[in-house]
């Protein structure tokens, strides 16, 4: 072996060549040679060459795009290298891992068997409620040291930290809030508490993301908080409705006031013409009745008397009239005339 | 002759070979080690890197560094209340004395072991003294801090530091959910029933102040 090595270094006095040119050197000679007792003791040197290049060989890492090289020399972190090609010292004095930096991963919070009743992850809320919520959680490696030296299974423990930290935060919010306008609020909540744990275990990795993806109330009370909903949407119809009611009669109303005001107002022009009238014809009498006194009595006398017997069913009939038959003419035409008035006759 | 001193020679250089490779053990970034002579411990190795030793005399015991997590079965507690409730612990710790732990707790199996019996005890009392309303509410950090800094103190002795502990389940068991259930349904059926009383009561009021317009 060591003579084997010598014969290397002998044959290898051109250090300056490339090291395949060395190698052909080598060969060649060996060829050239043919056989002899040399030969295993070339051999052998081509052999050591080959190892200790492939030994070389195993310093060359090369590292992905999504990921950082970290170096290890005797266990020990040395160095953190970006993507590329890159040589470390061979193996066992240094070894690389690669952990995927830039890679986002999904942990997804849903029990396994959801078709199962009561399979499903139910949380108690802080108003003593049950939700089964479903929730994703995207997160990377934020710091690779950290990352691989750390913590031992560090996604094991995102998962067991990430589902406390759900049901913390859904415990100390009321169910309401979940199922509706608080959802995005409490997926902030989870990553605030979840990245203030994995900071404090030092896990070198960040949430990007807690997406909540469903939240439900349990299966057996779902209609419940359906029913809810529709009473919600009744509530809402009944105002509706009763507004529609109110915006249909009070415009009506409205135009029917203002129409009886203004049938009112026409009313009292005419009551107010009447009585003026009255009074106009009233003082023309007077002053008849002032330049001639007793024929104006007289007419007046005339006319209520004319007036009380026209309503009266009572007939007179002038006896002294000439042509007898002829008056018992005048009250059949009469009678006829006012045929309202024979009814009450016989009575009086 | 010749025969013999070469076999002589290769059993030296195996045995020269194996003592070089005994006198240097390599602790990784993951690991710590505790240096023990003939059974009597010399020393806590924390800083990764290669290192030496005496041969057969020494012996190197590693130790994981890193955060490790206990995660019991879930166990059945009585509350304050006496409500029962379902619990799931996690404890995340850290190995920080290995003389202390290989001490008292020999191997990483009994560790566990021991580790999760604290944990129960301790979170089987300091919920024993909660009502079911101080869990479900901001309370809750302050008693997990609670059991983390009682679990931290009965475990002093013992080499570890725990970081903490927390409930990653606390849920009512299955036969208690019915209940649960008809409570939210008949709270769900009160909330509906208020709803559609109050539109009726909008409705009505609307109408008869309508109503009320309408004829005054």
């Amino acid at each position: 072996m060591s003579e084997g090595t010598r014969h290397v270094e002998t044959n290898a006095e051109g250090e300056a060549q490339p090291l395949s040119s060395r190698v052909a050197l080598l060969w060649s000679q060996f060829e050239a040679k043919g056989r002899g007792v040399v030969r295993p003791r070339r051999h052998l040197a081509v052999l050591a060459v080959l190892v200790a290049i492939g030994w070389l060989a195993t310093g060359i890492y090369r590292v992905q795009p999504n990921e950082q090289g970290v170096i290890l020399r005797l266990g020990k972190w040395v160095d953190t290298t970006g993507p590329g090609l890159h040589l470390h010292l061979p193996f066992p004095l240094e070894t690389a891992l690669f952990p995927r930096v830039t890679q986002i991963n999904q942990l997804s919070l849903t029990r396994a068997a959801p078709e199962v009743s009561g399979g499903r992850d139910q949380m108690l809320t802080g108003d003593e409620n049950l939700v089964e919520a479903d929730c994703v959680i995207s997160w990377k490696i934020k710091d690779a040291g950290q990352y691989l030296f750390k913590v031992y299974d560090p996604e094991k423990l995102l998962g067991l930290a990430a589902e406390s930290a759900v049901r913390d935060v859904i415990a100390r919010n009321p169910i309401q809030s979940g199922l509706s306008e608080g959802r995005q609020q409490i997926a902030d909540q989870i990553t605030d508490v979840l990245q203030k744990r994995l900071d404090s275990y030092q896990a070198g990795i960040l949430i990007a993301q807690v997406q909540l993806l469903r939240v439900d109330p349990p299966l057996a009370v779902i209609d419940a908080f359906n029913d809810v909903q529709r009473a919600r949407a009744d509530q809402e119809r009944a105002r509706n409705e009763a507004e529609a009611y109110r915006n249909d009669i009070l415009p009506r109303a409205r135009g029917e006031a203002d129409r009886i005001v203004e049938e009112a107002e026409g009313a009292k022009t005419q009551a107010i013409n009447v009585a003026q009238g009255e009074v106009s014809s009233f003082l023309a009498l007077y002053d008849t009745y002032k330049k001639a006194p007793a024929m104006t009595a007289w007419r007046l006398y005339l006319d209520s008397v004319d007036e009380i017997l026209k309503k009266s069913p009572r007939i007179i009939i002038d006896a002294g009239a000439k042509g007898g038959s002829g008056g018992v003419t005048s009250i059949l035409q009469l009678l006829e005339n006012k045929p309202s008035n024979l009814k009450q006759g016989p009575q009086k | 002759m010749t025969m013999r001193l070469r076999i002589v020679s290769v059993l030296v250089g195996v045995f020269v070979l194996w003592l070089a490779w005994d006198s240097f053990y390599g602790v990784n970034e993951m690991q710590q080690a505790l240096l023990v002579r003939q059974g009597l411990p010399i020393g806590v190795v924390s800083e990764p890197g290669l290192r030496f030793k005496f041969p057969f005399l020494d012996t190197a015991i590693f130790f994981e560094k890193r955060v490790l997590t206990l995660d019991p079965a879930t166990e059945q507690i009585i509350l304050g209340d006496q409500k029962r409730i379902e619990v799931d612990t996690y404890t995340a710790y850290r190995i920080s004395d290995p003389l202390q732990y290989y001490q008292s707790l020999r191997t990483v199996e009994e560790g566990r072991l021991q580790l999760a019996q604290i944990v129960n005890s301790v979170v089987r009392r300091e919920l024993g003294q909660v009502k079911l309303s101080a869990l479900l509410s901001d309370e809750r950090n302050k008693i997990t801090d609670e059991i983390r800094t009682e679990v931290a103190d009965k475990t002093g002795g013992l080499g570890v530091a725990v970081l903490d502990v927390r409930l990653h389940r606390a849920d009512l068991p299955e036969d208690t959910s019915q209940s649960i259930y008809d409570r939210m349904k008949s709270e769900r059926q009160r909330e509906a029933k208020e709803l559609r009383a109050q539109g009726y009561e909008w409705a009505q009021e609307i109408q008869a102040k309508a109503d009320h317009e309408r004829y005054c």
